[in-house]
């Protein structure tokens, strides 16, 4: 990866533990070589100290910056590695026995920008791979074909109606409907309920055909189109109708229930109860 | 003692740098493992076929007098095998027909979902809720919405409708 070690970067890693312990060391080696290299030390001080000041404070130790730290650090910092090695070796051409440090320096400096670099990278990857998601509606086949046989089982049973077994529907409804679908299913049902037991009714509701069109996690969506007869056994009439359901189902400990219903077709009455929900 | 110290240094980078490659090597086969896996393959092929699948069911039911030959050709490229050849043997019939009946008639899918899908065989079945208008010359339009059941095929060109039909009340 030849680019990113070009990057002017990341200040965390030169500013680590082992960069430290060394510029104490060269603090202390200094007096033996400070008759010999003071003014031009000094200068080059002078003319880092006010750009550089901000970025050493966070970084380490003033006291051990004094010296050709700075220089070094700073082309490091404000521009490409490469650039820096002439540079550098120039200014400390006086100081003989420097040279050796300094190219000491290029190789764990880069070698730790290729880690940081390459930190990043994992931890993207990583985080690419966690976000990897699709939906699993038909790829899990097992759980889709539960959803869709558990909905139309809820959807049959909630809607059909039997005069002489009230029980059984609305113990159906009860178990097989949760949340805003007990309301909603209120609101379709509720009418015929009331008249159901004059007219004694039979409301029979087969299941077409159905579709989990997504599925995730536990959460899930089903469209549904059913039929519905409904025969009035007063006097055996008998009237049927169509039903297109976009279901919304949830998994409630093994047992996939309704929470959510909306009718394409619905007539303007039912629209209107559905959406009090 | 200078040297030590920098080649510790040195020591610690590159047991860094070798562990941070690690971490990106492995989290980057992870991730391509995972975009890559057949679970996420299929759930492509089954978006890839709804989506074709609901562009054709729109083509089918979308249909104005004025410009029968255009959609007759529209019907014929959204379609293959038995469908395709219904509508291409046929052609002259159905658009007299088309003509004479004078009507513009506009359709949305407002949902549909794929039933069946078999990767191997390129068949996949789909359902779909559609709103039709249908507008008559110089009459009223009417809104209805209708179910389809609807047959997809692959082909080189890739999903394309091999049967449709509404799916009437069996009662």
């Amino acid at each position: 990866m030849p680019p990113p070690r070009r990057r002017p970067i990341p200040t965390p890693p030169a500013g680590g533990r082992p960069k430290v312990a060394g510029l104490n060391r060269r603090a202390s080696a200094e007096p033996a070589a400070e008759p010999a290299v003071e003014p031009a030390a000094e200068a080059v001080v002078e003319d880092v100290t006010p750009e550089a000041v901000l970025e050493q404070t966070d970084l380490k130790a003033p006291d051990a910056v004094e010296w050709t730290p700075p220089p070094v650090k700073e082309p490091a910092a404000r521009t490409k590695p490469a650039a820096e090695e002439p540079a550098s070796a120039d200014e400390a051409e006086p100081v003989t026995g420097r040279t050796g440090l300094k190219d000491g320096w290029a190789l764990p400096v880069a070698l730790l920008l290729v880690a940081v670099l390459l930190g990043g990278l994992g931890t993207f990857f990583l985080v690419k791979s966690r976000s990897v998601s699709y939906d699993a509606a038909l790829v899990d086949s097992a759980t889709t074909s539960e959803v869709n046989g558990q909905v139309r089982e809820a959807v049959e049973k909630s809607f059909s109606y039997n005069f002489a077994d009230v029980e059984s529907t609305e113990k159906a409804a009860r178990e097989l409907l949760t949340g805003k679908a007990l309301c909603q299913y209120n609101a379709v049902f509720g009418p015929v309920k009331e008249v159901a037991p004059q007219q004694k009714l039979v409301v029979t509701v087969r299941v077409v055909s159905s579709a989990v069109s997504s599925l995730k996690d536990d959460h899930a969506t089903v469209l549904v189109f059913a039929d519905q007869v409904t025969t009035r056994t007063t006097d055996n009439q008998s009237g049927g109708g169509t039903a297109m359901l976009r279901v919304s189902a949830v998994d409630d400990g093994g047992r996939w229930k309704i929470d959510n219903m909306e009718m394409f077709g619905a007539t303007v009455e039912q629209n209107r109860q559905l959406q009090g929900c | 003692m200078r040297i030590f110290t920098a080649r510790m240094i040195l020591g610690a980078a590159a047991v860094l740098a070798v562990l941070t490659f690690g971490f990106a090597a492995y989290s980057g086969v992870a991730w391509y493992s995972a975009s890559h896996s057949s679970e996420s393959a299929f759930a492509s092929v089954r978006d890839e076929a709804l989506r074709s699948g609901q562009v054709g069911v729109t083509n089918f039911l979308t249909l104005d007098y004025k410009k029968v030959d255009e959609d007759l050709q529209r019907w014929l490229n959204s379609s293959t095998g038995d469908l395709r050849a219904e509508i291409d043997k046929d052609k002259d019939s159905r658009k007299k027909q088309l003509v004479d009946a004078k009507s513009v008639t506009t359709s949305k899918v407002l949902d549909a979902a794929i039933t069946e899908l078999d990767d191997r065989a390129g068949s996949a079945s789909m359902i779909a809720v559609v709103e039709s208008t249908v507008t008559p010359d110089g009459g009223q339009k009417v809104t209805k919405i209708n179910r389809y059941l609807t047959k997809l095929t692959r082909t080189e060109d890739g999903w394309k409708l091999s049967q449709l039909g509404p799916l009437r009340s069996s009662v």
